[in-house]
């Protein structure tokens, strides 16, 4: 056993830990049996104990320390190596987007991409004559609707033909697809005669309540128009309605497109119906008159 | 294409006939050298009803007859060509003058009692002068014709091409193909409708009903005569003017003219102006009670006057609105697809 006693240097580096464990227990032996060490570790721990609860704050300030540096940049090097292959690209062409003229030419793909969506996308707006066709469909074709899709509701069947189709090939086609896609089978019809012997199908309309009725009195008293205008009108006449006729199937056309997209556009639909009553008044016009000229020839 | 050609071979079929019958007719009668013989001039022939009285025929082929009739007798004719001239007197008698025209006779169709005055007559062609078959037969014809008729009287005129003009009488309905209509001091209501022509209404009353195709429609102090009566007025190309038109249900429908309305608003009244591609235009006391309810696809919408908005939809290709101008008493629609909508004070004066 060591007799002497310790200095106070000794005694603080043990209370610190900063002994090697053989002089640790060597001094802790010591001061077991000494009044004085005894003594001078208490003082020590207390001195200890109020510098720390003074340094408290700075001491538990989180600072990394070096080894905890290492592991976070370990960590981050493993979280690269994991970053998805869209995330790459996309910080690729965030980088690459930079230069002007990789822009520009991003930018005009991006235009012609929509600009092709749009077209081949657009909505095409069924008028009057479209339905007139409907009521006076070919038997063969309502024949091969019937039998084809049976689930189709007779009603909200409407077979959409171009002029050219009806020039070109005179057995209408039906389709039972979206309008645009109607449309473009029809075009491709036309040039491929061939693709007519295919089923017929069938295309599904949604109206906005009334519409209907309206279209089909529409293509009624159309029927009548064509077949008396040449007889009827004179030619100032004639001019005078086919302008307003053309301005109230502006106004039908464009409200179409605004109800199509929003059903529920009262606005819209009053002036939709204002101008479907405006084009029956048209003519309804050409049949009294037509009408007034027999009573009075 | 089949039925053009067809049509354009028969045309030319009988174009060839009567182009050789024609040459046929020439040749011949040259040949014979025998006059054809004058044709004989026909006098008028009279009829004379109960209490009528008759004018000798005028020179140049003017025709004057006259009736006694009942005080609300009611006159129905046609007019194929000529400008008609109604107006209204303080006697119970009819007189027509037909100038430069076609001889006409008076036929009684129905009287109040069997001897009494005639209450219902029809203006019609003699038949012998006439001498063609068919609706236009009982068309009168002539430069003009002048009728002086009892201020209770009603008229029923139709005709092709006529200009007319009605004063002072108490109804008329009036329908022609081509020509001008003007009405004045009709207090019993109107109903005209000309395909080709305008329409001009003032200080009449009663339920009115004027239909244009292509031409305008103006209407001028005009009251309704009852409850309930209506006030419609329509044209396709031409533009609705509507002054001091007091009837408590208005409306004015226009395609591609323009509707203007200077007036008031009654209270309870339902007034609807539309127009597909004109302009409607709303002049009124500042002091206005009314429910504006508009729809304007791409056109535009402006008051001068203080509105209370209820709602206002601004979309971008179908607007409307609902508003109100003091406590909105009345109820306006307005609709236009392309045009605009402007509430403007009225002009004091």
């Amino acid at each position: 056993m060591n007799t002497q006693c310790y200095d106070i240097g000794t005694i603080q580096a043990f209370l610190d830990g900063e002994t090697s464990p053989g002089a640790a227990q060597v001094i802790a032996c010591h001061i077991a049996d000494c009044v004085d060490c005894s003594v001078m570790l208490a003082a020590a721990e207390e001195e200890t104990a109020f510098v720390f609860s003074a340094l408290d704050r700075e001491m538990n300030s989180l600072v990394p320390t070096q080894r905890l540096w290492s592991r976070i940049n370990d960590s981050i090097e493993v979280e690269k190596s994991r970053v998805p292959l869209h995330q790459r690209l996309f910080g690729f062409l965030s980088s690459s987007l930079l230069s002007p003229s990789l822009s520009a030419a991003a930018g005009v793909l991006l235009v012609a991409g929509l600009l092709t969506a749009v077209w081949t996308f657009r909505p095409v707006s069924i008028t009057e004559d479209d339905l007139a066709r409907v009521t006076a469909p070919t038997s063969q074709t309502s024949a091969s609707v019937i039998n084809s899709e049976p689930a189709v509701p007779p009603a909200k069947t409407v077979s959409v033909e171009t002029q050219g189709d009806t020039v070109d090939t005179p057995t209408p086609i039906e389709l039972q697809r979206p309008v645009a896609e109607a449309t473009h089978a029809n075009f491709n019809e036309s040039r491929q005669p061939v693709r007519q012997a295919q089923p017929a199908r069938a295309m599904t309309l949604a109206y906005v309540p009334g519409e209907e009725t309206y279209l089909t009195t529409i293509a009624e008293l159309k029927r009548n128009y064509d077949s008396q205008k040449d007889t009827v009108l004179t030619p100032s006449g004639r001019v005078a309605i086919e302008r307003d006729m053309a301005v109230v199937e502006h106004a039908i056309k464009e409200m179409q497109k605004v109800v199509r997209k929003d059903p529920n556009n009262q606005a819209a639909r009053q002036v939709l119906y204002a101008s479907y009553q405006d084009k029956i008044e048209l003519l309804s016009s050409v049949n009294q008159r037509e009408e007034m000229l027999a009573s009075l020839r | 294409m089949q039925l053009n050609l067809q049509q354009l071979i028969v045309r030319s079929l009988l174009v060839c006939i009567a182009s050789v019958a024609f040459l046929a007719d020439t040749t011949f009668g040259q040949a014979t050298g025998t006059p054809a013989p004058p044709r004989p001039i026909r006098q008028p022939r009279v009829i004379v009803p109960h209490g009528a009285t008759v004018t000798a025929p005028a020179p140049r082929g003017d025709v004057e007859k006259a009736m006694a009739v009942d005080s609300n007798v009611n006159v129905k004719l046609c007019v194929s060509n000529g400008a008609v001239k109604v107006n209204g007197w303080n006697r119970d008698e009819v007189r027509i003058l037909v100038r430069s025209g076609r001889e006409f006779d008076i036929r009684v169709l129905e009287r109040t009692k069997p001897e009494g005055p005639p209450s219902w007559l029809w203006v019609t062609p003699t038949a012998a002068a006439s001498g063609m078959m068919g609706p236009m037969s009982e068309c009168l014809s002539g430069a003009s014709i002048e009728i002086d008729a009892p201020v209770g009287s009603s008229f029923n005129i139709t005709g092709r091409s006529a200009h007319s003009a009605v004063d002072n009488i108490k109804k008329v309905a009036i329908k022609v193909v081509d020509g001008n209509v003007a009405v004045n001091n009709i207090p019993g209501g109107i109903n005209a409708s000309t395909l080709q022509g305008n329409l001009l209404v003032e200080n009449s009353g009663g339920g009115i009903v004027l239909d244009s195709t292509n031409g305008n429609i103006i209407a001028v102090d005009v009251v309704p005569g009852q409850v309930g009566e209506i006030f419609r007025a329509k044209t396709n190309s031409g533009s609705i003017s509507l002054k001091n038109v007091t009837h408590r249900q208005i409306e004015a429908n226009s395609i591609s003219g323009s509707v203007v309305f200077d007036g008031s608003f009654s209270s309870g009244g339902i007034y609807t102006f539309r127009t597909s591609n004109g302009s409607i235009r709303m002049n009124i006391p500042k002091d206005s009670s009314c429910k504006i309810v508009a729809a304007y696809g791409f056109g535009s919408f402006s008051s001068a006057l203080p509105l209370n908005f209820i709602y206002h939809n601004r979309a971008d290709r179908a607007r409307n609105l609902a508003a109100t101008i003091g406590s909105g008493a009345a109820t306006v629609n307005v609709v236009t697809t392309s045009g605009s909508i402007a509430i403007n004070p009225r002009d004091p004066r």
